[in-house]
């Protein structure tokens, strides 16, 4: 009997969910989380900086509310942080919001470069569409509003225009266009009470309107003097707010991002490399915390800065964080992406996986092996990003360099051969002997690359894997955005389908590609190889295509370096391979390759919270895996980190982090 | 100690059950759905133009208060009252069919188009055999781990019979292909504990030899292969019925040693099982299976620290590539699976946190195709299944039920995001399964906990926001099982 007593709670226990949520967690669906000023009556609590970010608002997705984490600091006696207290101090507060929140925004102003938080709190679910407001003074601490929307909500910004008034853009979706509403109101949660939803719904303005797309992340923020478009002032007055716009099309592979001017309606371009999916910009200064390089920050939306749709490429290596500048005066295409030394930054990657939480800091430290003052290496802006494979990245978000721990250069391994060696005197220059000892006599500058083996293919293949689909019915002509830019005329292309022969570059128009003799094979695939042009590909198993070459040449990579080293031109070249000129040998066969291992010397501050180094009993539980949401607060100088996986809110301290593993030794403590 | 005395009262109703000489369990009620999982609707060859179609719910029997679950087979056209007319503006409250059946059941209780099959259904998987014939596929995690096979045939007059493929008994659960059989070795493997999601797999050819170990039952006609059965009976198509498990098999039995999961594939036209059927995938268990045009996309089931989110099994040499995904995405186990319309991605349902993940399929023809994750989204607490909507000139529509949030979220792949939260389907959504009308369609999902089957109307899938639940199919079964109920004080616990 005992035993089928287990069988049917086995089967009670399996054939529904896994899920096993205790009642006594309190962040049940931390998808997101924000940092709250302890605030009364919207005065700032405490002496000193005690009531900033006292607050970590934390979304309870699963349970319908928010719960609010104490940061407080520890007691003498070792008492942590908890989740703040209902009235009644034996429940943990709740806030009842809208079913299954999933995204927080918090009322901002600004006064000069500092930031100043407001007592209004804007929640949303994705395809949701209502918003929840809710009052985050002490005396609050509830939803005040629920209002309903058009049309699901896909993005919300705000910033207060001055101290007693909130101002609210909320982008709307129905299936065919967006559109940005704007929800103008009181800025205290006691007066808002006295408007009701009915005139809070008729208030909604609608301001911008996108068709055939959605709008994927918005932000706003005040103008910045100086910044100019096409000669005049362009979201240059900074009592009013402008507003950054990311559109997504065609199952992310399309996109763009705009800078709106709310006064004009004028918008200008934001240069990324690619679609963005989220938004942020650095933050003003804090007052009395962090270093003093906070003051050099850079004014608050000078720096828009977004983490690139991964969908765009179909893979995680065209994700990662860009910055684009926007100070100044904007360039006929809009405002550029973020230089540093004179060069463009370029996007910030690491290892695989997706970006998931974003923070940035004025003024925020962390741990350098490298740091000559005793370990602590500050920073202008200070940006922190959490990853799909567990990662927690630190960077300098001024030059988009990752935070190299290795003091060695960069430097080059023994090459490999594919085919004869005799046949490649025209190609890359090595240093003589054998095939087993000849060496590339190539350089690679120090931070131009991460760890990757480079290929130097002949007739190398200019396409992604498994090549370019072709469109029905293509006969002279077809476009490939995505590559046109390093075809040449006279390379070859090969069609799959039943009869096709080979064809050749013609023309190379924008993205257009011609080529001759016309096919009329109803091909579906194409593979481009190149041609006498430049019949080298150079490739890098992580960065993909560098570039092309030819005999005689050099071979020189122009991308921005991947990490910034101090003392090292960024103007020079990461990457420079001669090329022979024997003309009395035979050229090797098509794809014949020479490939060779290149040793990064970069070791970048890159840790992940580590569950194995915590004792059994810890209140850090094993499914700490999955980072999400992320701040780092300048106050305590804590990072704050949740994690879904596992229900679980974590800390840990930025001055003790360490590349790697990191665990109860750098401060970590869980709060559930 | 409430919990455990009503688990211990269940227990021995599983004991007593266990036991063939004394049988008090309850008569399977084949006019209402109990604990409802699987689902699928089919086309009724002898509907009207534009009609409603024939849909087929599995009750799991979850609690075991009755002797056996069921598969029935309901003529959505003769409801009484009606189905509300596709895209119509649902009426408030939604419209009740608590009556499922138009035909009364026989002085026995049973009814043709009605049978009992075992306990703890999963998923189901429909094959037409004609015109007029379906064969259906149901994995159970009952005792003996039972894969039924029962067919569907409609008559001249609409008239629905369900019949067991193995048996020419009701109880489909008589001679039902076991995935125990070789249990009782010295190794107690290959066998497939707590058989649960079923998918079919066209067996491709080029001769008849390639079909089947007796290459005189079969043809080979336009390149697939066709059972044409030794004793006259009608020839019918032969796929591979590819059924996972959510739990790992240990080796011995017991032991706890050895763990791994399988893929099993059992032929359609026999339902026969040997020890090649089962394809050894390693270690993790097996949850759900999407068929590719070359290979079997597996979803795997939690194992520490991280679950085998996704392993493909080569169709033709049974070769499997681990995707290695959790490591880039650290979700702990993995639920539906569903391949995108033009096979270049893969979209996943996560758990610990609750996510879809979509991940892009390089070549998904080639020797070892390449999965990367290019999106992470939140789901509503916990989902569990997935149907692909496919959009002409625009990205996939998905339809997920989210079973504790009680809401189906329809995920837009244009928009990069869930859309719409169909809210008040019910307790515990679980299965779906969808009727496409046009440029719109409409969703079936089984209410688990409530026992019902919502009706959900997408009238343009370019409009995902208008969708709408329409009606619920069935009686609540909430004064059943808990007796304490507010619904038992209104009609018996009928009312939504």
């Amino acid at each position: 009997m005992t035993s089928r007593l287990f069988l049917l709670a086995a089967l009670v226990f399996t054939a529904c969910t896994q899920q096993t949520t205790s009642s006594t967690n309190a962040f049940i669906g931390a998808n997101d989380m924000l940092l709250v000023d302890l605030l009364d009556g919207g005065v700032l609590v405490g002496e000193g900086n005690e009531g900033v970010n006292r607050f970590l608002f934390v979304t309870s997705t699963n349970t319908n509310e928010l719960r609010v984490l104490d940061l407080q600091s520890p007691t003498a006696t070792g008492v942590l942080r908890s989740p703040l207290k209902a009235p009644n101090p034996l429940e943990t507060l709740s806030i009842p919001v809208l079913d299954r929140p999933t995204s927080l925004s918090l009322d901002t102003r600004y006064v000069g470069d500092v930031r100043r938080k407001g007592s209004l709190l804007y929640v949303t679910r994705q395809g949701g569409a209502e918003v929840s407001i809710v009052g985050v003074e002490l005396s609050e601490l509830r939803e005040v509003r629920r209002v309903p929307m058009p049309a699901p909500v896909t993005a919300v910004a705000n910033l207060m225009p001055d101290a007693v008034t909130s101002r609210l853009w909320v982008a709307t979706f129905d299936g065919t266009n967006a559109a940005v509403l704007e929800l103008t109101m009181p800025g205290a949660a006691s007066e808002l009470r006295k408007k009701t939803t009915a005139a809070l719904v008729s208030s909604l303005t609608p301001r911008l309107q996108i068709r055939g797309a959605s709008i994927i992340a918005m932000r706003a923020m005040p103008g910045l003097a100086g910044r100019t478009l096409a000669g005049r002032p362009f979201c240059a007055d900074l009592s009013k707010p402008c507003l950054a716009v990311s559109t997504r099309g065609a199952a992310g592979a399309e996109g763009s991002t705009s800078l709106v001017d709310l006064s004009t309606l004028e918008t200008a371009p934001l240069q990324f490399p690619g679609p963005v999916r989220v938004l942020s910009t650095s933050d003003g200064r804090l007052e009395g915390t962090g270093a003093d390089e906070g003051a050099m920050a850079p004014p608050p939306g000078a720096i828009v800065y977004g983490v690139l749709d991964e969908e765009a490429c179909g893979s995680f290596r065209c994700g990662g964080v860009a910055a684009v500048d926007t100070r100044g005066a904007a360039g006929v295409d809009g405002f550029g992406v973020l230089r540093a030394d004179g060069a463009p930054t370029q996007p910030l990657r690491w290892n695989d996986g997706l970006v998931r939480g974003l923070s940035f800091v004025a003024g925020g430290r962390v741990r350098l092996a490298t740091a000559t003052d005793g370990g602590l290496g500050a920073f202008p802006v200070l940006g922190l990003m959490t990853m799909s494979n567990g990662d927690v990245i630190f960077f300098d978000a001024l030059t988009m360099s990752l935070l190299d721990q290795d003091t060695t250069a960069a430097s080059l391994g023994e090459g490999r051969f594919s085919g004869s060696t005799t046949a490649w005197l025209e190609g890359p220059t090595i240093s003589g002997g054998s095939a087993e000892s000849a060496q590339l006599l190539a350089t690679v500058k120090d931070g131009a690359f991460r760890a990757q083996t480079i290929t130097v293919s002949w007739k190398g293949e200019l396409t992604p894997t498994p090549g370019l689909t072709m469109p029905a019915g293509v006969s002279t002509s077809f476009t490939a955005p995505s590559i046109a830019s390093r075809l040449a005329v006279g390379d070859l292309i090969t069609f799959s389908g039943q009869g096709c022969t080979v064809a050749s570059v013609t023309a190379v128009t924008g993205p257009t590609v011609q080529f001759a003799p016309a096919t009329t094979c109803a091909a579906t695939n194409a593979v481009i190889r190149a041609g006498p042009a430049a019949p080298y590909v150079i490739s890098g198993s992580v960065d993909g295509f560098l570039g092309r070459a030819s005999s005689g040449s050099e071979f020189r990579s122009t991308s921005a370096p991947f990490v910034r080293i101090p003392g090292v031109d960024v103007s020079a070249p990461g990457l420079v391979i001669p090329f022979g000129t024997a003309a009395d040998t035979q050229p090797p066969a098509t794809g014949v390759s020479w490939s060779f291992e290149l040793v990064s010397g970069l070791a970048p501050l890159v840790s992940v919270i580590d569950p194995g180094l915590f004792t059994v009993g810890t209140t850090c539980p094993a499914q700490l895996q999955l980072p999400g949401a992320t701040v780092y607060e300048p106050v305590r100088s804590r990072v704050f980190t949740a994690y879904p996986s596992a229900n679980v809110v974590s800390e840990f301290d930025p001055l003790k982090v360490i590349r790697g593993g990191i665990g109860p030794n750098q401060g970590v403590s869980c709060y559930r | 100690m409430r919990v455990l005395k009503s688990l211990f009262a269940a227990a021995v109703v599983v004991g007593v059950s266990a036991c063939p000489a004394v049988d008090v369990s309850l008569p399977t009620p084949l006019d209402r759905f109990y604990f409802p999982t699987a689902i699928a609707h089919l086309d009724n060859p002898s509907g009207p133009d534009g009609g409603n179609g024939l849909l087929m719910v599995a009750s799991t029997d979850f609690d075991k208060r009755f002797a056996a679950g069921s598969l029935i087979a309901i003529n959505l056209d003769t409801l009484s009252p009606p189905l509300p007319p596709f895209g119509a503006t649902p009426s408030s409250p939604v419209v009740q069919l608590p009556m499922i059946r138009s035909t009364p059941l026989g002085p026995d209780g049973g009814s043709p188009d009605a049978v009992l099959i075992a306990p703890f259904a999963g998923q189901m998987a429909a094959l037409p055999l004609g015109a007029d014939r379906f064969r259906l596929f149901v994995p159970t995690r009952s005792e003996r781990q039972r894969v039924h096979a029962v067919d569907l045939s409609v008559g001249a007059g609409g008239a629905i019979s369900l019949s067991c493929f193995n048996s020419i008994d009701r109880d489909c659960g008589v001679n039902a292909t076991s995935l125990t059989t070789f249990e009782q070795t010295e190794t107690s493997v290959p066998r497939a504990p707590g058989a649960f999601g079923v998918a079919l797999r066209t067996r491709a050819c080029s001769t008849a030899t390639e079909c089947g170990t007796d290459p005189a039952e079969y043809v080979c006609r336009q390149g697939q292969c066709v059972s044409t059965p030794r004793d006259g009976g009608a020839q019918e198509p032969a796929v591979d019925v590819l059924v996972t498990h959510i739990t790992q098999a240990d080796s011995p039995l017991g032991s706890t040693t050895n763990p791994r999961g399988y893929l099993v594939k059992l032929p359609s036209e026999s339902m026969q099982v040997k020890t090649e059927s089962f394809l050894d995938l390693g270690i993790g268990a097996t949850h759900a299976v999407a068929v590719g045009s070359r290979w079997n996309f597996v979803s795997g089931r939690f194992l520490n620290p991280l679950g085998n989110l996704i392993r493909m099994v080569d169709s033709t040499s049974g070769v499997t590539i681990s995707s290695g995904l959790e490591s880039v995405f650290r979700v702990s186990e993995s639920r539906g699976i569903a391949l995108s319309s033009d096979e270049r991605r893969v979209y996943l349902l996560g758990r610990s946190p609750d996510a879809l993940l979509v991940a892009s399929i390089d070549d998904p023809k080639s020797e070892t195709p390449k999965l990367q994750i290019v999106r992470g989204n939140p789901l509503p607490e916990t989902p569990n299944e997935v149907v692909v909507l496919a959009r002409p000139g625009r990205g996939d529509l998905l339809a997920i039920t989210c079973t504790n949030a009680g809401v189906i979220a329809l995920y837009d792949d244009d928009v990069g995001d869930v859309v719409v939260q169909i809210p008040g389907v019910g307790i515990q959504p679980f299965g779906l399964t969808v009727d496409r009308r046009g440029d719109g369609a409409r969703l079936y999902t089984t209410n688990f906990q409530d026992g019902r089957v919502a009706v959900i109307d997408i009238p343009d899938l370019a409009q995902p926001q208008s969708a709408r639940l329409v009606a619920h199919l069935g009686r609540q079964q909430l004064c059943l099982i808990r007796a304490s109920d507010p619904s038992c004080a209104t009609d018996g616990g009928v009312a939504p």
